[in-house]
């Protein structure tokens, strides 16, 4: 089995399942994010319609949901933001034992947030459930607590499944985006093949051979003519 | 016991040490400052501030705007609405010096209206600009850099989101915020067009593809190109400018063949248009609010996209869309994670005293307001070279703007009161801090955007970092000028806010916005 449009090599069932999880939890993302925006249009109409309708707390929540239940799918894209300016220069060895401490952190950490998240969502819904006010009156906020604590067991899920994989010495799912996968993201080319032969042709030329060069002079010169 | 000052300076170090070997930014900081809580407080409160705080800022309203702008740029790259842009700067600039270059950074103004994400644009811009500039004779360094720096200055604006980010962890309303970047924005791309028509222009036609790493990643790219525009004429039966990888599609090229203005896409000028009109009209008009705005803005832009890539059909439009949902899903998640772990870390300053102790520490300085607050944002330059732009806002803005307000009536002295004085304050340096980070995302050594245009345009990282040193000099004497003359970052917010309004003009008796 193979990861979800990530990469061929063979995983675990285990780690597949965490990812489809994920990919799950993204799409009750996108759909937390499109309910926002036809919360917010919906809101307006019924505005100009002279039926104000105040959405405030079902955006703010919807936001929650948004927000951590894409937290395990954008780990698993490799999109965590990290400073490589001094790790690229390290070895490839010094670069997976670092994977180890990174993954050993994030896990503590996310479990320690877990934890307290649960822990606070319980300790908001009883005995008093929590309350905001907005708009139109008293709104639930106490929902939306659960919605955090539950929406972050898949990213501690995706944590874990990094942290395997550095203690087995297998790149962690924040490094796996390939330069031809990037060079082909970027591009918006979904054929490989083509951007490996287009780098393959810069590579050759680099290495002194003549063909792309002399295709791209002769191209020059029809152009001047 | 360690002294608080020890468990700061320790935090501090662990921080840039976590940094440095790769931590992801949002788990960096949110361990960082949550040990640092431990330490000077106790393990509840560093519990309290974790939970509370992360669930506070997602459970944000104003937040929302952040997913809703991203949708707006995902889905204005998928409308191709950069490439129609580039075609027609690049007609009607032609015959100018330097015409390709001042083409290439009118089109990413132009992009800056619709995308809020200065990455998309420097990767868009680079993959049709640059490769047409190249084989014009423009030095590789030149090329690269104007569309690195060119794509960064967006964020101050409307659909960027670092503006918004600024005003809610200042507090400042959204609505001035968002449209005080307008005539910065208008500045800073005006300088960069003065430059390559002048001292940038003397370069070009001297390094006509001579070596043969520039013909290889010429013939590269339209070997690329080719197989793409080969797969779409397959699929699509012969139209190019319908598919998904239809954005590879030669705009200048295609300008420069152009005989007729006639020929020219307007429709994607009207496209700009009509988002811009949506988000920024809507919030002038005061139809919508700034939120509202921004989702009114993402349901143009879906509606553009569904008219211009009609061809594709229920199926193609289904996956444009489902992809620009789950790539806002993504990056939403990826930039609120940080902001979380900011917040804890900024949340440990306060704890500790950090902000109190820096503003008590300037202030026995004695030095004159302008000059002070001219000292901390030079500061951003060089700690923007090594940290991220968003861990920078959100760790410098809660040190400086404190320090800002206190000077606010030194600032403003004709403001009728300090709030107004604080208000007009917190918009002004708002503007020249994010104009400060824009500097940062392509300085050397962790400029993002430079190295998105070195990777998409196959050049080393260090000719693009050559290449826009010119630009920043071009974005320090526009600092200046914004430092200088406040009134450029001031005069559009107080047309959409009576509070800013009020606060510039106190003898005015009716204020234009309602």
């Amino acid at each position: 089995m193979s990861a979800p449009g990530l990469r061929d090599d063979p995983i675990p069932v285990i780690e597949n399942v965490v990812i489809w999880i994920a990919a799950v939890a993204a799409m009750v993302a996108t759909g937390a994010t499109l309910a926002i925006v036809v919360a917010f249009v919906w809101s307006v109409v019924a505005r100009w319609a002279g039926a104000p309708f105040d959405v405030t707390n079902i955006v703010s929540g919807l936001l929650v949901l948004a927000t951590f239940a894409g937290m395990a799918w954008t780990t698993v894209r490799g999109e965590q933001v990290s400073v490589q300016v001094v790790t690229e220069r390290l070895s490839e060895k010094v670069n997976r034992s670092l994977d180890l401490v990174i993954w050993s952190l994030a896990s503590v950490y996310i479990l320690w947030l877990l934890w307290a998240s649960f822990d606070r969502a319980i300790s908001r819904t009883w005995p008093v459930p929590e309350m905001t006010i907005d708009g139109v009156g008293m709104a639930p906020m106490w929902p939306w607590r659960w919605a955090f604590a539950i929406s972050m067991i898949p990213f501690i899920l995706v944590v874990l499944i990094n942290l395997v994989r550095s203690i087995m010495r297998r790149r962690p799912y924040d490094d796996v985006m390939e330069f031809e996968e990037l060079v082909s993201k970027e591009l918006g080319v979904e054929d490989l093949d083509s951007v490996g032969e287009g780098l393959q042709m810069a590579s050759l030329a680099e290495a002194g051979e003549s063909s792309p060069v002399d295709a791209a002079e002769q191209q020059n010169g029809e152009e001047q003519r | 016991m360690i002294d608080t000052g020890t468990v700061v300076w320790i935090t501090i170090a662990l921080m840039f040490l976590l940094l440095a070997i790769r931590v992801p930014i949002g788990f960096a900081l949110g361990i960082t400052g949550a040990i640092g809580i431990l330490l000077v407080k106790s393990p509840t409160v560093a519990v309290s501030v974790m939970v509370n705080e992360t669930f506070q800022n997602a459970y944000s309203f104003t937040l929302t705007i952040i997913p809703m702008f991203l949708l707006v740029g995902l889905f204005a790259v998928r409308a191709r609405i950069a490439e129609y842009a580039l075609e027609i700067a690049a007609f009607f600039t032609r015959r100018l010096p330097g015409g390709l270059g001042v083409a290439a950074v009118i089109a990413a103004a132009g992009f800056s209206a619709v995308s809020g994400s200065s990455i998309a644009k420097v990767a868009t811009m680079s993959k049709l600009a640059v490769p047409e500039m190249r084989r014009h004779g423009y030095p590789a360094g030149l090329a690269t850099g104007m569309i690195a720096v060119a794509g960064t200055v967006g964020v101050l604006i409307p659909p960027g989101t670092f503006i918004i980010i600024y005003a809610v962890i200042t507090n400042t309303s959204v609505a001035p915020m968002l449209v005080a970047g307008l005539i910065p924005v208008a500045i800073s791309f005006l300088g960069y067009i003065i430059y390559i028509m002048t001292l940038g222009a003397r370069r070009i036609g001297f390094d006509k593809l001579k070596s043969p790493e520039d013909l290889a990643f010429v013939a590269a790219m339209e070997s690329v190109q080719e197989d793409v525009r080969a797969k779409a004429r397959k699929d699509m039966g012969g139209d190019t400018r319908v598919t998904d990888t239809g954005t590879l599609t030669t705009s200048i090229g295609l300008a420069a063949k152009t005989r007729s203005w006639r020929n020219l896409p307007w429709h994607g000028l009207l496209y700009v248009v009509i988002i811009a009109a949506v988000i920024i009209g809507g919030i002038f008009s005061g139809l919508f609010t700034p939120t509202e705005s921004a989702a009114f803005g993402a349901v143009a832009a879906v509606i553009i996209l569904f008219v211009e890539r009609r061809k594709l059909g229920p199926k193609g439009l289904f996956l444009q869309v489902r992809d620009s949902l789950l790539d806002t899903a993504a990056t939403t998640s990826m930039v609120f994670f940080i902001i979380f772990g900011s917040v804890i870390f900024s949340k440990f300053f306060v704890h500790a005293g950090v902000t109190q102790g820096i503003r008590d520490t300037v202030t026995t300085w004695g030095l004159e307001p302008h000059v002070l607050l001219a000292f901390l944002l030079i500061c951003l330059i060089p700690l923007g070279m090594f940290l991220e732009e968003m861990s920078l806002l959100l760790i410098s803005v809660p040190i400086i703007h404190p320090i800002a307000m206190g000077l606010a009536t030194e600032f403003f002295p004709n403001a009728p009161t300090t709030a107004g004085a604080e208000l007009l304050t917190s918009v002004w340096i708002g503007i020249l801090i994010i104009k400060l980070m824009e500097v940062g995302m392509v300085m050397p050594p962790v400029g993002i955007n430079s190295f998105v245009a070195a990777g998409v345009a196959r050049v080393r990282s260090g000719t693009v970092f050559l290449g826009i040193m010119p630009f920043i000099v071009v974005d320090m004497i526009v600092l200046v000028i914004l430092y200088l003359w406040p009134e450029l970052s001031l005069w559009l917010p107080s047309l959409v806010s009576d509070a800013v309004h009020s606060a510039m003009f106190p003898d005015a008796l009716t204020p234009p916005a309602s």
